[in-house]
């Protein structure tokens, strides 16, 4: 299954095949511009493939992958509070009923638990650190799925400290509960310390284990 | 102090003083409730050019005849807005032109066809004027479009309260809610709908060069102060409600126009909020 | 554009109205506050001298709208005196600024009994105050409102 991604006339990247099984932990790295945000959007089906296919198995459809998307301004400036925008990561569930469920909100206080953002609810979210808003973003994927998770750039913009911590974070979702982890990285040093499988698009494609990771590739991956 | 009561009391038991100010409060209402969603979405603009494509709606139906305008003016702004709204996402005219074009071009359209065609009434400047500034639309209703204001108030309220939670989702985070298989497009097409149906019924309150102040206003000044979405909306609603009722009596006491001072209201309250705003941000750091 | 808007003052002809069933030439518009409770004192049902602009003006763009609401009333005005001739007769009107002073729209007035002009009339832009009874009446195809049995106070 080799797919060919792009958008409007533009195609971004071809002959990409890979496979991603349950339990992986996939960094997708590559140069700017090589079109690792493209393949996520069309992983999530923002936009569709020019040539060939995206398949899921095991019963994940798009309302069961969770996604943590870069921020905008606008978000980053927003007038809600940390629960109401944990909760909206339910409402993939709920389909037309109004109101969320108890269900819901249960899940909700499980994941912010899970994030250690539970004394955070009743906060702005405009006011929190860089760390705390991805970590309520991250709340909030978990609430769209149990499976399989889709992160673009998690760590862009946080100190040192901060990013150590959200990937501690992620490794647990990943080796503790099974989730299913792609990650889109800029940092290739830490996607070869944490991921099980590499991509790396752009300047030649690898698709592979970790282990396998070519290393005449890194030199041309980590300038940013 | 007693003079100004009972001359109030004597305004009020005209009918129309009642309507003007049932009507106005539910447009109020209405419009402040999604004024909060325009305003985070960035859509303001669109608000404005769909307020122009109804002046060029009511000078169609002025120009036809037509006694009750509500009905041709609601279908072309409805449809002026799913149009912008869809156009803004891929547009080969780029999202801003395109409302800037629809918006003005209707203006003037409709001010040429209301001048060549004329309107049955001789007074076309004095039309034009109280569509555009709403001086005392108001306060001239007849009792279809009070019914009309009415039952499209309740709609719109109903579907706010009903979608409350997935208006939140689609205003916070477009791409999440796609992304996770939420109906983000379909509940996009429904905001546009209602903001076009909010539209042309505040321009009964306020007109239509000044709708925009009537739903930004309000929202503006609650993001100042409250720091949840439920709390900001349910802030802009009594503010709006608020400086339309404060404006409305005091244009018919002071025999000010109608549209501006609700407006100006509205800019006073902003501008209090914006101080409390600063002195508890101040206090915070 | 709003600058030429607002020159479409103080024409009698202009009748500001919104539907287009009243040809307004001049439409007189005495508002009564008629529905107040009981009778008011001096007979006036609905006395435009005691409302504000806004509410004058409204008032008239109504009587316009809905005559039928007001026929009958007693109305008290006051504005400018204007004359004019149209078809070989002579109308006298009592004018109505609105708010906004953007647009003014008038009432004609019958007076009672025998009167000629311009003996028995004040300068055209006079200040006058008139009580009628508002009435509405068909000439050719067009419905015009005025205030019969009327009189100048002053």
């Amino acid at each position: 299954m080799s797919t060919t991604l792009g958008y409007g006339s533009q195609v971004v990247l071809s002959g990409l095949s890979f496979e991603v099984n349950a339990g992986d932990y996939l960094c997708i790295v590559g140069e700017n511009g090589s079109g690792k945000t493209t393949l996520m959007k069309t992983l999530l089906g923002l936009t569709k493939p020019l040539g060939g296919s995206i398949e899921f198995a095991d019963g994940v459809t798009a309302r069961k992958i969770g996604y943590l998307p870069q921020q905008t301004d606008v978000q980053r400036d927003f007038p809600a509070s940390v629960q109401e925008i944990v909760m909206t990561g339910c409402l993939s569930r709920d389909g037309f009923r109004p109101f969320y469920s108890k269900a819901d909100k249960a899940l909700a206080e499980k994941n912010m638990e899970r994030m250690n953002i539970t004394k955070l609810r009743k906060r702005c979210y405009r006011e929190l650190s860089g760390g705390q808003q991805q970590r309520v973003l991250l709340a909030r994927a978990l609430c769209a799925t149990q499976k399989i998770l889709l992160l673009d750039e998690p760590v862009a913009g946080l100190d040192p400290k901060v990013t150590a911590e959200m990937y501690d974070l992620i490794e647990s979702l990943n080796k503790n509960d099974g989730v299913t982890i792609i990650m889109i990285s800029h940092d290739i040093d830490k996607a070869l310390q944490y991921a099980s499988h590499i991509l790396h698009v752009g300047d030649g494609i690898f698709f592979g284990k970790r282990e396998d990771y070519p290393h005449e590739l890194k030199g041309g991956a980590v300038h940013e | 102090m007693s003079e100004l009561f009972s001359t109030l009391s004597l305004y009020l038991s005209r009918s129309f003083v009642v309507n003007a100010l049932i009507v106005g409060v539910l447009i109020a209402l209405c419009s402040s409730l999604l004024g909060v969603t325009l305003v985070l979405k960035r859509y303001s603009f669109i608000g404005d050019g769909l307020s122009h494509v109804a002046f060029g709606a009511m000078a169609v139906a002025a120009v036809l005849g037509l006694t009750n305008n509500m009905p041709l003016v609601l279908t072309i702004t409805v449809l002026c807005a799913v149009l912008l709204l869809r156009m803004g996402k891929n547009a080969k005219i780029k999202g801003d032109a395109a409302i800037a074009m629809i918006s003005v071009g209707s203006l003037a359209i409709g001010y040429l066809l209301m001048n060549i065609f004329g309107t049955g009434s001789s007074n076309l400047s004095g039309d034009v004027c109280s569509t555009l500034f709403g001086s005392t639309s108001i306060l001239t209703l007849s009792d279809f479009d009070v019914w009309m204001c009415i039952v499209l108030s309740v709609i719109v309220v109903l579907f706010f309260v009903l979608f409350y939670n997935k208006i939140f989702s689609v205003t916070f985070d477009e791409s999440f809610a796609r992304a996770t298989g939420q109906r983000a497009g379909l509940y996009n097409l429904m905001i546009a709908i209602v903001i076009a149906v909010i539209i042309v019924v505040s321009m009964q309150l306020v007109g239509s060069l000044l709708i925009s102040a009537l739903v930004i206003f309000p929202a503006l000044s609650a993001m100042r102060v409250f720091k949840s979405f439920k709390s900001v909306t349910v802030c802009a609603a009594i503010v709006s409600v608020f400086c339309a009722l404060i404006g409305l009596l005091t244009s018919i006491l002071a025999g000010t126009p109608v549209g501006s001072t609700i407006v100006a209201v509205d800019i006073v309250v902003f501008v209090i909020f914006f101080i409390i705003g600063a002195f508890t941000k101040g206090r915070k750091a | 554009m709003i600058t030429s808007l607002a020159a479409c003052g103080g024409n009698a002809q202009s009748g500001a109205s919104s539907s287009p069933t009243e040809a307004g030439k001049e439409t007189e518009s005495v508002g009564a506050e008629a529905e107040k409770t009981g009778a008011p004192a001096d007979g006036v049902d609905i006395d435009l001298t005691a409302m504000s602009g806004t509410m004058v003006y409204s008032e008239v763009l109504n009587m316009q709208k809905t005559p039928e609401a007001y026929e009958g009333k007693v109305v008290k005005m006051s504005g400018p005196f204007n004359v004019t001739d149209y078809n070989g007769k002579t109308y006298f009107a009592c004018i109505i600024a609105d708010a906004t002073a953007c647009c003014s729209t008038g009432i004609e007035f019958d007076l009672k009994g025998d009167h000629s002009y311009p003996e028995d009339y004040p300068a055209p832009q006079t200040e006058i105050t008139v009580v009628g009874v508002f009435n509405t009446y068909m000439e050719g195809k067009s419905r015009y409102l005025q205030l019969k049995d009327a009189e100048m106070i002053a």
